[in-house]
C-alpha cells in the first residue's frame, strides 16, 4: 500500500532514514519515537505536505507528489490530536465535510454521500451525538467525531497525530479499539503517532519505531518487543 | 444542514426588506405620497419637484442602502472565515485605507494633477484598486493567514500616517471636506451611477457561489482544508478579489461605513446557527440591508434636530453588539 | 493776623475751586465718544493722551482684551491694558483681510509675516515673500514660537477664537503683542470694513483710515438707496453641500445683510444666528428649485461644479446660467472684500437688478464659466 524505500525524513537536516518499510491495509502502525526525533515531520512526509529530504513516499505504486489535491484528499485522510469544536456547526454536518474531495463545485451532498456519513456515525455509536453542536460535546466524544469524519472521507490510508494525547484512560482504550477494528473491518492502512507505549504494547498494533542512534525508521511485528527495550530503543 | 426554525426566520427576513424598503423611500423631511411615488416611476414629470426628489434623491439612497449593506456583510463573512476570526470585517486587508489615502491627496494635498480630473469618486476607486493589487501579491507569497493580517494591518497604518500628515497641511474647508467624505454617506450617489453599481455588485455576489464549498471547509481551519483538497492560494486569491472589488466599489460610492461587516455577520450566524455559507450569504444579504436601511432610516427620523452621519450610527449600534460577541465568546 | 488767614484761605479755596474746575474740564475730556459706528467688537477711545483700543468678544460683545497707545511719552497706562508702540513698523498679519486693510492705507511694506504665501493676493507682499524679506509662518494652531521671536514683529495680529494666542505672554516679554482682531465677526459688512481704524490707529495713519472709511460708508449707504427704490425683489439662495449638509447664511449673517441692502428676497432671512443655517439637500431643492440666482455655490466653472455634483442640474438657477460665484479672484476676494463692501453691494445690486441699469464694473462676482 505504502512503500518506503531509501527515503530520508527531515525538514532541512535529515532527521532519520528509511530503508524498506511496507505499510499494508489492514493494519495499525503505531508511530514511536523521542521528541524531536521526526515524527511530525514524517507524518507531514506521508501526506504529501513536505517534501522528504532524499526519496519519495509511494503509494499504491504512485509517488504522493504526483496525486492531484482533490485524489490526495480521497486517499489519505488525517485526524489532528485535538478538536475544539466550532461555534454553530453541528456534529452531522462537521462529519459530512469529509465527503468534500467528492461533491460538485457547490458541495451538494449526494444520497449515498449522506449514507456513508451515517454509517460512520453508525459505525462509531455517535447517533445520539449526531444533532449536537460540536462545541456542546465532550473532548473524547469529539475525537471521535473527528475519526467519523475521516472514515466519511474514505481513503485507504488514516493518519492520526497522537489522538489520545488528550483523552482519558477509558476513552484511550476506546480509540485504540476503534481504530484496530476498523483497519480490519474496513481494509485501511492506518498509521497513529503516540506517546502512551504501553497502550501501543497492549493493543498490539504494529510498531514503526525511530531508532535513535541508528538514526532510521525500523518495523517491529507485534509481540517482538517488551516495553524496556522499546524504550532502549528510541529514546 | 440548517433548522427549519431558521428557515423560517430566513423567510421572514425576506418578506421585511421589502416593508422596511418602502419605509425608507417614505422617510426624509419632505413627505411624499403614494402618487408622487407611482408617477416617479412610470410617468415622469420633470417639472414636479417631489417627483425629482424621489427619483433622483429617494431611489439612488434607497439602493445604495441596500448594495452597501449586504455588499459589506458579505464580504465581512468571507473575511470572518478565511481569517477564521469573527471579528475579521471588510477593512481588514487595508483595501479601504487606498481609498482612504487616494482621497486624502485628491481633497487635501493641493496637487492639481490629483484635484482637477479626479473626483472623489475616481480616487476611491483607484486606491482601492492599487491597493488591492497590493494585498493579491503579499497572499500569493506570503504562507500563513496571520502574517497577512498583519500585512493588512500595518498597510492600514501606514495610510493613516500619510493621511495625518495631508489633514495638517490642510486649510479648514479641505479638512472638513475630507472629514465628511470619511463619515459615510448614501446620498452621493446619482440614478445615473446606479446601473453600473448593481453589474459590479451583481457579479460580486454572484463569485460569491463559486466559493461557497471553500468557505465551508476553510472552517475547519486552514490545515485542514488543505488536507481535504482545497487549493489554498487559489482560494485566497478568489476570496480577496471578491472582497476588494466589493469593497472598493462601495468605498468609493459611500465613504467608509463601520461596523457593518463585522457585526452583521456575526448577528447571522447567531440568528441561523449554521456554517453553511450558502444560507449565510443569503442571511447577509438580508440582514446587512435591512441593518444599514434602519440605520439610515434612523438618520432621517432624527434629521430635524441633529444630523448624524451613518458611521456615528452603525459604530453606535454595532459597537455594543461586537462586545457582547466578545463576552459570549469568553463564557 | 487774621489778613495773612484770609488770604491763605482764600488762596486754598481757589486752588480747590481750580483743581476741581480742572477735574471738571479733564474728565469730560476723559468721557471722549468711542469713535466706532458700526463694528460690535471693536472700541477706540482718545483720552488723556493715550489711545485706547477695546476688543470685544463676539459671543456676548464683553471686553475681551484692553491694548493702549501711548500719545504723549508720559501719559499714563491704566491698569489691565496692553501697551502698544506706536507706530508700529513691522507686523505678522495671519489673515489676508489684515493686508487688504493694510494696502488700503498704502502700508502693505509694514508685512513682514504672513501665514500661508498661497493665500496672498497682494503683489507687493508676494513679491517681498519671494525675496526673502516676507516669513511664511504657518496655520495658526502650528507656527512654531522661535519664528516669531526671530521676526521682531511688533505685532501680531490674529484672527480671534475666544482664546489667546499660544505663549501670547511669553512674546510679550520678548516684544511681540499679539493683537486680536475680530473683524471676521462682524456681522454688518459696514462694521467690518471699519476695522480699518485700528490699523489706522496701529500705524499712525488715523487720519486716512478715517477718510476712507467715510468714503466707503457713503458709498454703500448711497447704493443701498438707489436699491431700495427697485420696484423689483429677485429671488436667489447661496451655499452649498458639505458632505449631506448644505450650509447657507444665517438670517443676521453678512450675507444676509448684503441681500437684503440689495433688496431681495432670500428664503432664509428671517432665521436666526449670524453664522450658518444647515438643510438636507432635499429640503434646499424643495425651497429653492425655481428660485432665480443662486450665488457662492464654491466653484468657478459649471462643469466642474456638476461633475461633483450632479444633482445640482435641477435647479433653474443652474439651468438658466444664473449662478455667480467669487471663486475665480479668490484670493483677491478674500483680501479685498471686507474693506470694499460697497463694490460687493455693488456688484450684487448690478447682477440682481439689470432693470436698474447701473452699468458698473463686477468687482468679485462673476456668473459661472460652462
Amino acid at each position: 500500500m505504502i512503500t518506503l524505500q531509501d527515503i530520508e525524513i527531515g525538514y532541512k537536516t535529515t532527521l532519520f532514514s528509511i530503508e524498506n518499510i511496507q505499510l499494508k491495509k489492514g493494519y495499525v502502525y503505531a508511530l514511536i519515537g523521542a521528541n524531536g526525533a521526526g515524527k511530525t515531520t514524517f507524518l507531514q512526509s506521508l501526506t504529501g505536505f513536505n517534501q522528504s529530504i532524499k526519496g519519495e513516499v509511494v503509494v499504491s505504486n504512485k509517488s504522493i507528489y504526483t496525486f492531484s489535491r482533490f485524489d490526495k484528499a480521497k486517499t489519505i485522510s488525517f485526524v489532528a490530536s485535538k478538536f475544539d469544536g466550532i461555534d454553530y456547526l453541528k456534529v452531522i454536518d462537521y462529519i459530512s465535510l469529509g465527503r468534500i474531495p467528492y461533491t460538485n463545485a457547490l458541495g451538494r451532498l449526494t444520497d449515498y454521500d449522506k449514507e456513508l456519513v451515517n454509517e460512520s456515525i453508525r459505525l462509531l455509536n455517535l447517533e445520539v451525538l449526531s444533532e449536537k453542536y460540536t462545541i456542546e460535546i465532550s473532548d473524547g466524544e469529539r475525537q471521535l467525531v473527528a475519526i467519523a469524519r475521516a472514515l466519511t472521507q474514505q481513503t485507504e490510508v488514516i493518519i492520526l497525530d497522537e489522538p489520545t494525547a488528550f483523552l482519558d484512560y477509558s476513552n484511550r482504550k476506546k480509540v485504540m479499539e476503534t481504530m484496530k477494528d476498523i483497519a480490519i473491518k474496513l481494509n485501511k492502512c492506518i498509521i497513529i503517532s503516540s506517546h502512551d507505549l504501553e497502550l501501543c504494547l497492549e493493543s498490539n498494533t504494529q510498531l514503526l519505531v525511530i531508532h535513535k542512534e541508528r538514526k532510521a525508521m525500523i518495523l517491529f511485528d507485534e509481540n517482538t518487543l517488551t516495553k524496556e527495550k522499546l524504550i532502549s530503543i528510541g529514546f | 444542514m440548517i433548522q427549519t426554525k431558521s428557515k423560517l426566520v430566513l423567510y421572514l427576513l425576506l418578506i421585511l426588506v421589502p416593508i422596511v424598503s418602502v419605509f425608507h423611500l417614505f422617510s426624509g423631511e419632505i413627505s411624499i405620497d403614494f402618487s408622487d411615488f407611482y408617477r416617479a416611476l412610470f410617468d415622469f414629470d420633470k417639472t414636479n419637484t417631489n417627483q425629482i426628489i424621489f427619483r433622483e434623491f429617494r431611489i439612488p439612497r434607497l439602493l445604495m442602502g441596500i448594495i452597501a449593506g449586504s455588499g459589506l456583510s458579505i464580504a465581512g463573512l468571507l473575511m470572518q472565515t478565511m481569517f477564521n476570526n469573527p471579528l475579521a470585517g471588510p477593512y481588514i486587508l487595508g483595501i479601504n485605507s487606498g481609498s482612504s489615502l487616494f482621497v486624502a491627496f485628491s481633497i487635501m494635498s493641493g496637487i492639481p494633477f490629483f484635484i482637477s480630473d479626479f473626483g472623489t469618486i475616481s480616487s476611491a476607486l483607484i486606491g482601492a484598486f492599487i491597493f488591492g493589487l497590493i494585498i493579491l501579491a503579499f497572499s500569493y507569497i506570503v504562507k500563513s493567514h496571520v502574517s497577512l493580517l498583519l500585512i493588512g494591518i500595518m498597510l492600514g497604518s501606514f495610510t493613516s500616517a500619510f493621511v495625518s500628515i495631508l489633514q495638517s497641511m490642510s486649510n479648514p474647508s479641505e479638512l472638513k471636506l475630507f472629514t465628511m467624505w470619511g463619515m459615510g454617506s448614501l446620498q452621493q450617489v446619482t440614478l445615473t451611477q446606479i446601473p453600473i453599481i448593481l453589474v459590479f455588485f451583481i457579479l460580486g455576489i454572484i463569485s460569491c457561489i463559486f466559493v461557497i464549498k471553500p468557505l465551508n471547509v476553510l472552517v475547519l481551519g486552514e490545515n485542514q482544508a488543505m488536507m481535504l483538497g482545497i487549493h489554498l492560494k487559489y482560494v485566497r486569491l478568489i476570496l480577496i478579489s471578491i472582497t476588494a472589488i466589493l469593497t472598493g466599489l462601495i468605498t468609493a460610492f459611500c465613504g467608509p461605513i463601520a461596523f457593518v461587516g463585522l457585526a452583521v455577520p456575526n448577528m447571522v450566524k447567531l440568528l441561523l446557527k449554521t456554517q453553511s455559507h450558502g444560507f449565510l450569504m443569503v442571511g447577509c444579504l438580508l440582514v446587512g440591508s435591512l441593518f444599514l436601511l434602519v440605520c439610515d432610516i434612523l438618520i432621517q427620523l432624527l434629521e430635524t434636530s441633529v444630523h448624524i452621519p451613518i458611521n456615528a450610527l452603525t459604530s453606535l449600534i454595532g459597537a455594543p453588539f461586537v462586545i457582547l460577541i466578545v463576552l459570549k465568546r469568553l463564557a | 493776623m487774621s489778613f495773612k488767614r484770609n488770604i491763605l484761605i482764600l488762596f486754598g479755596l481757589l486752588l480747590v475751586v481750580s483743581c476741581t474746575h480742572e477735574n471738571v474740564k479733564s474728565s469730560k475730556q476723559d468721557i471722549k465718544k468711542n469713535e466706532i459706528q458700526y463694528a460690535e467688537n471693536l472700541e477706540i477711545i482718545h483720552e488723556r493722551g493715550n489711545v485706547l483700543i477695546h476688543i470685544k468678544s463676539p459671543e456676548n460683545h464683553q471686553i475681551e482684551k484692553k491694548y493702549c497707545i501711548q500719545n504723549k511719552t508720559n501719559s499714563i497706562i491704566p491698569s489691565g491694558y496692553i501697551l502698544l508702540k506706536s507706530p508700529v513698523r513691522s507686523i505678522i498679519a495671519l489673515s489676508s483681510t489684515h493686508i487688504g486693510m493694510l494696502s488700503k492705507l498704502k502700508s502693505e511694506n509694514l508685512v513682514t509675516g504672513i501665514s500661508n504665501h498661497l493665500y496672498v493676493h497682494n503683489p507687493l507682499v508676494l513679491n517681498k515673500y519671494r525675496k526673502g524679506k516676507v516669513v511664511e509662518m504657518g496655520e495658526e494652531g502650528t507656527i512654531p514660537v522661535e519664528s516669531i521671536v526671530a521676526s521682531k514683529a511688533d505685532v501680531l495680529i490674529y484672527s480671534g477664537f475666544g482664546k489667546s494666542f499660544p505663549h501670547e505672554d511669553q512674546l510679550e516679554r520678548l516684544g511681540t503683542i499679539c493683537l486680536v482682531n475680530y473683524d471676521w465677526r462682524e456681522v454688518h459688512p459696514l462694521g467690518n470694513a471699519e476695522w480699518i481704524k485700528l490699523f489706522g490707529v496701529l500705524i499712525g495713519k488715523e487720519k486716512q483710515a478715517n477718510l476712507y472709511f467715510n468714503k466707503i460708508k457713503k458709498e454703500y449707504l448711497k447704493l443701498k438707496k438707489i436699491a431700495s427704490k427697485s420696484k423689483i425683489k429677485p429671488t436667489l439662495f447661496s451655499g452649498n453641500l458639505v458632505g449631506d449638509i448644505w450650509y447657507s447664511p444665517a438670517g443676521e449673517s453678512y450675507n444676509s445683510i448684503l441681500f437684503k441692502d440689495a433688496k431681495t428676497d432670500y428664503m432664509y432671512s428671517s432665521s436666526k444666528g449670524t453664522g450658518s443655517v444647515e438643510h438636507s439637500f432635499e429640503e434646499i431643492l424643495k425651497d429653492n428649485i425655481k428660485t432665480e440666482f443662486w450665488f457662492n455655490p464654491g466653484f468657478s466653472s459649471m462643469s466642474q461644479m456638476l461633475k461633483a455634483q450632479s444633482k445640482y442640474v435641477h435647479f433653474e438657477s443652474v439651468k438658466n446660467n444664473k449662478v455667480y460665484s467669487y471663486n475665480f479672484s479668490g484670493n483677491e476676494f478674500w483680501e479685498k472684500s471686507a474693506i470694499e463692501p460697497q463694490h460687493v453691494l455693488s456688484d450684487l445690486i448690478q447682477i440682481l437688478h439689470p432693470e436698474l441699469k447701473l452699468k458698473n464694473k463686477l468687482h468679485f462676482y462673476r456668473k459661472l464659466n460652462k
